[in-house]
């Protein structure tokens, strides 16, 4: 019978905005750098490890199954099997929770478990009418019908769709990501001013991190490619001079005229990678690691697609209910910041007994969200969110900060575009 | 005997027996008709022409011609059973052991005669060449009808003779020009260069490059249906311009005078006068362009004859066999274990991410072994980057790797600021600061964070393994591994064994270093190690010679003309006047009176001209040649000597006493023996090895006159140049080798 999970080692790389200093480091590099510097620190004989999970959202066009380039790349040995994981935000923490899985079930006993994202690396694409034409000209044998393929191409054929534009956007509901947070914003009354607020705590809290060295554990600089003569080793999103004239200043993105949500009160789009090493705990204790600690449990849940920024409030009461535990008792929560207004609509919602009972069916409310132990490092809005990156950084994160205060129970929650939620709960 | 096995092996058409299959030669005949010959010498990696081999070769072609008057064989097939390996050329151990140069004529002649013999049968012979192809080989393939090669990278084709002083005599510079022309022949032959496959088949060398796994398919396939077209046009001459050009060049006396000409002022600017093979080679080429080939030859045969028992030929090869020595020793150390016991390093370490650390880094990424690069600040990791991809990206613009390669090697090395990662290392190679306390303070973390049975090695090159060792709790474990800057270029690597050092850590170092492609010499654990200490006394000399007011120009010309790579001040400026300082002031109380330290190098420090690395030493360097600096503002007006003195006294006086130190380090067991510190000078400084190394030099001259000579300098200039007593005892007996 497999033993519990543990995760022994955590890290993630420097995260940047997207479009500047890691614009010409590939989601592979990326992977490739973090997921190195996983096995060098955990200094495991690379035999040991039974798989490679990694969760990617946007998957490069040129490595199709990301995790078994990044298994080869890393100069894992070739017979180790690697799979993608693909939950849009989720995906980070579904790899780890795919290696909970695999380990409860006695199929692996080490996973490396990792998210990775270039947002900058999210190509242009043609639309499919276009597409049409260029099949149309590439089966042409003759000139005369070359020439006729080519005629029906018009100019506006060759202005590209944005990948990234697409991916943000639910094809369900037809909303955009931030849309869904201006539904939240409208629906629960929440103000610009308390989202600014907000935004402005997530930036004041990561800069104090970063002054007061927390993030040195976690973090690793990124060597560019190709001679890796340069260096990255700062975040670039977090601004240490943000103020609320700043934010309140830039225009509504989503809603030029009645909105709320701007740049400054979401999350970046972001590069970055985080990994981290997933074990049987009875292997964690043979090999002699002293755990980060320890899955005590998780889940999944969906909600309604316009309102996907609620994800956390469904994922939460199950995985708190596997722990056994209530919110109360959790020492430190991250919940990730895609808007401002989704984390404070998802404080409401915990609070609210009517939530409880319409939507989860509970008597009583899930509780409150202490603000003092909710994201104490700032968030998504200061240092960006690379997608399929995220959930594993909050993992990372959480873990880093559950040794440094020596606290027991953390949570790790983020809501999912398409509706859905995802929650583990970790205990140290 | 044997043409008895040959019949009844060619009339059974089953595989011949063993005793002609242990000669390395087995000859196997299909239904069609086709007899394919096949290289397969016992216990070998390679391939290699031995007498023998060529004799039993003979008799096969003997043989086969026979069969064909008969009807009996329609083609003939030549290939090797070697993975990636052809046949790499003549052994050169049969070329050592000829005794005159009327034999080396007769082996040369020999040798074409068996070579003309495929030339001469009257089916379609083809070379399927599957791997490295070299000297003999290429000649053996030039004398064939067709040459098809497998596309695998591992394919190089050359004739790399001049290397060893002498030319491709089994009729290649003879059937090469013919064949691929001039232009193309004379770079080959002259400058010993080989040509990968790609490279081979646009220049008309070969007729087809084919996937590895068809050769033998594809090369029966040439045999059994020739391509009508006899005359062959090289690839790059299938336009009309360039077929123009050939013919100016080639087909016109005067375009042939002109290329001859400019052939001969690039090899003269190239290798100097004390190289005479491509020059002799040239004079061949073009006077045997002039003749039948039979002429060309049989003059072909009496050249390379002269050559082969020259002395530069003769220290040539001598070099190249210690070499070989030094590495299948190595090699054989490497072995001891078995399965996974065996000490192959799968993971280096290595500590300080510095120009020796970063090339030390690359190196071994190269040859594939995963690197953990640490550091202690971030920009010294991004300079061993740097290092690094400086390397790769040369190899990659010379077309050596593909850019896919070079990534794949570069993300071999993973940067660290901490000692993580050096748990799964075998193999840890200190290269921090040449500080004794940082190195012990460096050794006694290594020894905290690896496994109790990986390797740690210094690459210290001033401070000796003893010292550094005394807080170690394993010192049996610690060998010293200094490689030479800069890393890549280098072929030395000095494998440094302490009196404690368990022999199971010396052969891990050892085959590591031959992994890496390297030499090792083991050299025993004394301040400077052995080719800093030898060349410590000869770059001192050259700083009292400039202390007397001898100009650096003339100090630099006299010892260039020597035979010396670059002079003594120039390679001062090199290695940087600082690091050379420190150096001498650490081997200064093992010299004792044999030193007399010269000031030069510590005035030139205050001065900041600490060498080539500042732009400014001896020298200066910018744009174009680099210029000698006028000394007289540093050396405050030193008195000129009265007689400056000449060439042969600057030479003597610098050479003498680099002599007299490998005497001390040969009698104090430094190194194992002569052969071996001969190639460690040659390999680690560039000694002159047309020369075959200081103690070969010695022997040329005469060690008995040089000791007179040193007794005359003693007399004149003081006690440095009282002889040592190895180099007494070896004067009255005469030779430091016995042959």
């Amino acid at each position: 019978m497999p033993g519990g999970v543990v995760i022994t080692h955590g890290l993630r790389s420097v995260y940047a905005k997207f479009g500047t200093v890691l614009r010409n480091v590939s989601a592979v590099e990326l992977g490739r750098q973090v997921i190195t510097e996983l096995i060098e620190r955990a200094d495991i004989d690379p035999k040991r490890v039974d798989e490679v999970i990694v969760g990617c959202a946007g998957n490069p066009v040129d490595a199709a199954n990301i995790a078994r380039v990044l298994a080869l790349k890393t100069n894992l040995p070739r017979t180790v099997p690697a799979v993608t994981v693909q939950r849009n935000c989720g995906s980070g923490l579904e790899a780890i929770t795919s290696a909970a899985e695999r380990i409860r079930s006695g199929r692996a006993r080490v996973v490396v478990a990792a998210g990775v994202e270039s947002m900058s690396h999210y190509p242009l694409f043609f639309s499919a009418a276009t597409q049409a034409k260029f099949e149309v000209l590439a089966q042409a044998r003759t000139v005369g019908a070359r020439l006729g393929a080519l005629s029906r191409f018009r100019p506006r054929d060759f202005s590209p769709e944005i990948a990234l534009e697409a991916g943000l956007t639910d094809p369900v509901c037809g909303l955009n990501m931030g849309e869904t947070a201006e539904v939240l914003a409208r629906e629960f009354q929440i103000s610009r001013d308390i989202q600014d607020e907000f935004a402005l705590r997530s930036h004041q809290l990561v800069t104090a991190a970063e002054e007061a060295g927390r993030f040195a554990a976690e973090r690793i600089p990124i060597f560019l490619p190709p001679g890796y003569d340069q260096m990255v080793d700062a975040d670039s999103g977090p601004r240490s001079g943000q103020n609320m004239e700043a934010l309140g200043k830039l225009m509504p993105v989503f809603d030029r005229r009645h909105g709320t949500v701007t740049a400054g009160n979401s999350c970046m789009v972001s590069d970055g990678g985080a990994a981290v090493l997933v074990m049987e705990e009875g292997m964690a204790q043979e090999l002699g690691y002293e755990p980060l600690g320890r899955v005590a449990g998780y889940a999944w849940a969906g909600c309604l697609p316009r309102r996907m920024g609620l994800g956390p409030c469904y994922a939460t009461p199950p995985a708190l209910a596997e722990a056994g535990l209530e919110l109360a008792d959790l020492d430190l929560i991250e919940l990730n910041e895609a808007f401002a207004a989704q984390v404070l609509a998802c404080e409401l919602c915990f609070r609210s007994s009517a939530f409880a009972r319409e939507e989860l069916g509970r008597n009583h409310a899930v509780g409150e969200i202490d603000r003092d132990r909710l994201n104490v490092n700032g968030g998504a809005i200061a240092l960006g969110h690379p997608v399929g990156s995220s959930g594993t950084r909050l993992v990372v994160t959480l873990l880093h900060e559950l040794a440094r205060r020596s606290v027991r129970w953390g949570l790790v929650t983020l809501c999912v575009g398409g509706g859905q939620g995802g929650a583990m709960v970790l205990e140290r | 005997m044997i043409d008895r096995q040959l019949i009844t092996g060619l009339l059974s058409r089953e595989p011949w027996d063993r005793a002609v299959a242990s000669a390395g030669l087995s000859v196997e005949l299909d239904d069609d008709g086709i007899a394919l010959v096949e290289f397969d010498q016992p216990a070998v990696h390679h391939n290699r022409f031995t007498p023998e081999l060529l004799e039993r070769l003979d008799a096969v072609l003997d043989e086969l011609k026979l069969r064909c008057a008969e009807g009996i064989v329609r083609g003939v097939m030549f290939t090797s059973a070697k993975e990636n390996s052809f046949i790499v050329g003549v052994d050169i151990a049969a070329i050592a052991s000829v005794p005159n140069e009327a034999a080396a004529i007769a082996a040369a002649r020999r040798g074409q005669e068996i070579f003309q013999k495929i030339a001469d049968l009257p089916v379609v012979t083809v070379a399927a060449i599957n791997g490295t192809c070299l000297g003999g080989a290429t000649e053996m393939a030039l004398a064939c009808t067709f040459r098809v090669v497998a596309d695998n990278s591992s394919v190089d084709i050359g004739l790399p003779e001049v290397n060893l002083g002498f030319f491709p005599g089994f009729g290649g510079s003879q059937r090469l020009p013919r064949m691929i022309s001039l232009e193309r022949a004379l770079p080959m032959i002259l400058g010993g260069k080989a040509v990968t496959a790609p490279r081979a088949r646009k220049i008309g060398l070969v007729d087809a490059i084919v996937p590895s796994g068809l050769l033998l398919t594809e090369a029966r396939r040439f045999a059994l249906s020739p391509p009508r077209c006899r005359r062959r046009v090289a690839l790059e001459d299938r336009s009309w311009g360039r077929f123009l050009r050939r013919w100016l060049l080639e087909g016109q006396l005067l375009g042939r005078t002109m290329m001859f000409r400019q052939a001969r002022k690039n090899v003269l600017s190239r290798v100097g006068e004390h190289y005479p093979a491509p020059l002799e080679a040239l004079d061949t080429v073009r006077r045997g362009l002039r003749m039948t080939l039979a002429k060309g030859l049989k003059l072909e045969a009496e050249r390379v004859g002269q050559l082969i028992v020259s002395s530069v030929s003769c220290n040539l090869v001598k070099i190249f066999l210690s070499r070989q020595e030094a590495r299948r020793a190595a090699h054989a150390t490497g072995d001891i274990g078995q399965g996974d016991a065996t000490r192959k390093v799968r993971k280096l370490g290595v500590i300080g991410a510095g120009v020796m650390g970063g090339g030390i880094a690359q190196v071994a990424a190269y040859h594939q072994i995963p690197v953990r690069l640490k550091d202690v600040v971030a920009e010294a990791l991004t300079t061993g980057y740097q290092v690094a991809y400086q390397r790769f990206h040369e190899r990659q613009r010379a077309g050596k790797l593909s850019s896919h390669e070079v990534s794949r090697r570069m993300a071999l090395i993973s940067p660290t600021l901490t000692y993580t990662g050096f748990g799964t290392a075998d193999l840890v190679i200190e290269s921090v600061v040449e500080n004794l306390d940082v190195k012990r303070l460096v050794l006694s973390d290594i020894e905290n964070v690896t496994r109790p049975d990986a390797v740690i090695a210094t690459n210290t090159s001033s401070l000796t393994l003893s010292e550094m060792a005394t807080s170690m709790r394993q010192p049996g474990r610690f060998v010293g591994l200094h490689f030479f800057n800069p890393v890549h270029r280098m072929p030395l690597v000095e494998v440094v064994c302490s009196e404690v050092a368990e022999a199971d850590a010396v052969g891990c170092a050892l085959s590591f270093v031959h992994r890496l492609g390297k030499v090792p010499v083991k050299v025993a654990d004394s301040p400077g190690f052995l080719v800093n200490r030898v060349l410590m006394p000869y770059l001192n000399e050259a700083l009292l010679l400039v202390e007397s007011g001898v100009p650096t120009a003339q100090i630099d010309g006299a010892l260039k003309r020597f035979g010396m790579p670059m002079g003594p001040l120039r390679l001062l400026d090199e290695i940087g006047l600082d690091i050379t300082h420190h150096v001498a002031g650490r081997l200064t109380p093992v010299f004792g009176e044999r030193l007399l330290a010269s000031d030069v190098s510590s005035l030139m420090c205050k001065d900041g001209r600490l060498g080539k690395k500042v732009l400014s030493g001896f020298y200066r360097y910018g744009k174009g040649k680099p210029q000698p600096v006028d000394l007289g503002g540093i050396l405050g007006g030193a008195p000129m000597s009265a007689a400056a003195p000449s060439d042969e006294e600057i030479t003597d006086r610098c050479v003498l006493l680099m002599l007299n130190e490998a005497c001390y380090a040969l009698q104090e067991n430094i190194v194992e023996s002569a052969g071996f510190l001969d190639l460690a000078m040659v390999m680690g400084t560039g000694f002159a090895p047309f020369r075959g190394g200081i103690l070969r030099y010695a022997d040329a001259v005469g060690v008995a006159l040089l000791r007179d000579r040193m007794k005359e300098l003693s007399d004149l200039l003081g006690g440095r140049f009282e002889p040592a007593p190895l180099l007494e005892e070896v004067a009255d007996e005469g030779h430091f080798y016995a042959s």
